[in-house]
């Protein structure tokens, strides 16, 4: 975690959130600003930016964006899953091939390569996960901010 | 003068004869008086004494079953015979024998005519009241029970009825036609039953038996359930924890018992394929009618999708002296059902759907963790793609809706009769080698019995989501749970851990060595304790005994950033899981204590 995260911004919108899909530049996403209805908060912190919509039943996304606008990491929190193919867009075959890999496996998902980390954990009423591209951090971000 | 309703014909009990009802008394009056004149008019001419009939007793009283013998004397004619009728109760012969009736009659005045053959018109009466000394006692007189325990009860009858049978009754409790008496199951009030045994012959002779009544035992539930941990239905299962579940038609015995159903404490209510369920069970509707579709996900991106059904879930066995852990009228979900509209988008994120034994490696999941309902309170007021649980389903498609609390899936053990606030998982030791099968039980409620007492447990109280913290390596993990449906320790991650990913399977870590770690798991009330487990090589594990092990302690694998304890935690420990708001000796779940 960086020290000395100081707040620049902070924007409290009531309706309309954008949210973006990881590995692709941020952008107003019409066809996403149904799906979370809450507060959008985007908070500025050294060297990257945090998109958080938090909707009223408790399912908390955040979006994890570089200076240049791209989305580097997503993670969630909620009752249920999240919309993981659009929330993980090209990278979600990655995810769900790995997801297919284990036969052995019954509990959380864990995909750790160099180009892709996706976890998914949780249980009913309380899922939770994060996902971020190595190769898209920010230098000066480490990867533990994405949580 | 007797007043007469018929007249019976002594050749047959039921047969009538003379049936002038009332015509013969007034002829009988006018032939005695004219009887009583004497010579009469000295103008008439002397005639023949008139005909006469006497009885040898004009009354008599008769016991029932019993028998009076009249003699008929006729003067003044050659003539004696008589013809005997009968009205009333009871038989007469052709010989003046009156035989009362077996069983007291409602009319217990009978009348005994004999009328005259030479003169029809003379008769003779007598009136015969039929009596009953029969007396019934009971034995034991008195007596001392249990609730719920049985005596049996003897009756006596004497008297002269030839009908020595009993009417049993009770003023509480039961009584077998044969005085077999079971007591209820609750004292009532004045804490003392009355057993009474009626003679049918004359139903207000009786005898009592005055029993007391005491609080006993109830008739003790068994609470415990068996489950093991082996290959599985699919014959591919590591660590899962299988049950056995017996479904019924709402309020009948029409049942059917399904094996290998997974224990899942990290999810709530009963789901089953339907390929294996061939009962036709009621299916729960909508305020609309419609069929409610039921969506349940999994972390591993993972859904069923099915209706809601109702049955009556029963999880232990009953017998003549103990009864089973069963539920009634519970909503169940029923995954994969034929004809049943199609997952809508807001369930299936692009997972994989779990509506097969293959996939599962299970016949179904029996989530019985902290929470009562999948949902709850959430689902039965709001509409949120961001929980899509709940779904109305007309066969045009469904469309998300609300449930009451009620109505959603239900984790059965809380709606058990007793034993209903939780469950203690327990499961014995396994080697450091795994094991092809072990054998545990689940045993239903805490503190409710001898047998599920939280002894030296302690309680770690979880969050309202269920989850309660972690903390390893100086870090803290807020959103860890225990979790039997998980199959191994997925803690953290490789770089965290210093465990590699096994290359097979890379879920699962695989150290050159098994590797020994301590964690402290810290409830929301502050309990915290040192867990202490190991990791081994999961290619190994799998491939010992030439891969037929089933149960591993030391299976553990990557996780998001939490820890998920899964059932290699419970192996060798008594766990308990509290229900959410439940009552139990170490307070109000949500908790887990061990």
């Amino acid at each position: 975690m960086k020290t000395a995260c100081a707040v620049m911004l902070a924007l409290l919108l009531k309706a309309n959130p954008a949210w973006a899909v990881l590995g692709q530049p941020l952008q107003s996403v019409t066809d996403d600003q149904q799906r979370l209805h809450g507060e959008l908060r985007a908070v500025a912190r050294e060297g990257y930016a945090v998109h958080e919509i938090s909707s009223p039943e408790g399912m908390v996304v955040k979006e994890y964006v570089s200076p240049d606008g791209m989305v580097f990491g997503v993670s969630w929190q909620g009752p249920a899953m999240p919309n993981l193919p659009k929330l993980l867009g090209s990278y979600f075959a990655q995810f769900q091939q790995a997801s297919q890999s284990s036969p052995h496996r019954r509990g959380p998902i864990a995909l750790h390569t160099d180009q892709l980390v996706v976890e998914s954990g949780g249980h009913m009423r309380a899922f939770h996960g994060r996902a971020y591209v190595p190769s898209l951090m920010p230098s000066t971000v480490s990867e533990a901010v994405v949580q | 003068m007797t007043v007469q309703k018929g007249l019976r014909a002594v050749t047959g009990r039921r047969g009538y004869a003379l049936s002038r009802s009332g015509a013969l008394p007034a002829t009988l009056m006018l032939a005695l008086a004219l009887t009583g004149c004497g010579g009469g008019s000295s103008s008439t001419p002397p005639t023949t004494p008139a005909v006469s009939v006497s009885l040898s007793q004009s009354a008599a009283s008769v016991t029932l079953s019993q028998t009076t013998s009249f003699t008929a004397t006729v003067s003044n004619t050659t003539n004696t015979a008589v013809t005997w009728t009968l009205s009333g109760a009871g038989t007469l012969d052709t010989s003046g024998n009156y035989t009362a009736p077996d069983d007291l009659p409602s009319n217990t005045a009978a009348t005994v005519t004999a009328t005259s053959q030479a003169d029809t018109t003379k008769s003779a009466s007598a009136t015969v009241t039929i009596t009953s000394n029969e007396a019934v006692s009971v034995s034991p007189s008195s007596h001392t029970l249990q609730t719920g325990a049985h005596q049996q009860f003897t009756a006596t009858v004497t008297g002269s009825s030839k009908d020595t049978r009993i009417t049993w009754s009770a003023s509480s409790g039961t009584v077998t036609s044969s005085g077999l008496y079971t007591a209820p199951t609750t004292v009532p009030s004045g804490g003392a039953a009355t057993v009474t045994a009626a003679s049918m012959a004359a139903p207000s002779a009786t005898g009592i038996a005055r029993v007391t009544i005491q609080s006993g035992p109830v008739i003790p539930t068994n609470n415990v359930a068996s489950v093991q941990v082996n290959v599985g239905p699919a014959e591919n299962s590591a660590n899962q924890l299988f049950a056995s579940v017996t479904i019924c038609v709402p309020g009948t015995s029409n049942c059917e018992t399904i094996p290998d159903v997974l224990v899942d404490t990290g999810s709530s209510g009963l789901r089953l394929f339907a390929s294996l369920v061939d009962l036709s069970l009621p299916e729960s509707t909508d305020s609309s009618g419609n069929p409610i579709g039921n969506c349940a996900q999994f972390a591993d991106n993972s859904y069923m999708w099915g209706p809601l059904v109702m049955a009556d879930v029963q999880l232990t066995s009953g017998s003549s002296t103990t009864a089973a852990e069963k539920a009634s009228s519970v909503p169940i979900q029923v995954v994969g059902a034929g004809g049943f509209p199609s997952v809508p988008a807001a369930c299936n994120t692009g997972g994989v759907a779990d509506d097969t034994v293959e996939v599962l490696g299970a016949n179904g999941i029996l989530g019985i963790g902290v929470f009562q309902q999948d949902c709850g309170s959430f689902c039965a007021t709001n509409i949120s793609s961001n929980a899509p649980f709940y779904f109305s389903c007309p066969s045009s498609g469904c469309v998300q809706t609300t449930v009451a609390v009620a109505d959603q899936a239900q984790n059965p053990i809380a709606l058990f009769p007793q034993d209903n606030n939780g469950v203690l998982i327990s499961l014995p030791s396994v080697s450091a080698d795994g094991a092809a099968a072990v054998s545990g039980s689940l045993i239903f409620g805490i503190g409710t019995q001898s047998n599920n007492g939280l002894g030296s447990a302690r309680v770690y109280t979880t969050d309202d989501l269920g989850n309660f913290s972690t903390t390893f390596k100086g870090a803290s993990y807020s959103m860890s749970f225990l979790d039997t449906g998980s199959n191994g320790l997925f803690f953290l991650d490789s770089t965290t851990t210093g465990l590699p990913n096994c290359s097979d399977d890379p879920g699962f870590y695989c150290p050159g060595s098994t590797m020994t770690f301590t964690a402290i798991t810290v409830g929301t009330n502050g309990t915290s304790a040192p867990i202490t487990f190991s990791i081994a090589n999961a290619d190994s594990l799998f491939s010992f005994n030439n891969g037929e092990n089933a149960a591993f302690s030391n299976l553990g694998g990557s996780s998001s950033q939490v820890f998920d304890w899964g059932l290699p935690f419970f192996f060798g420990r008594n766990v308990f899981v509290a229900i959410q708001n439940e009552s139990t000796p170490g307070g109000p779940g949500p908790y887990w204590a061990y």
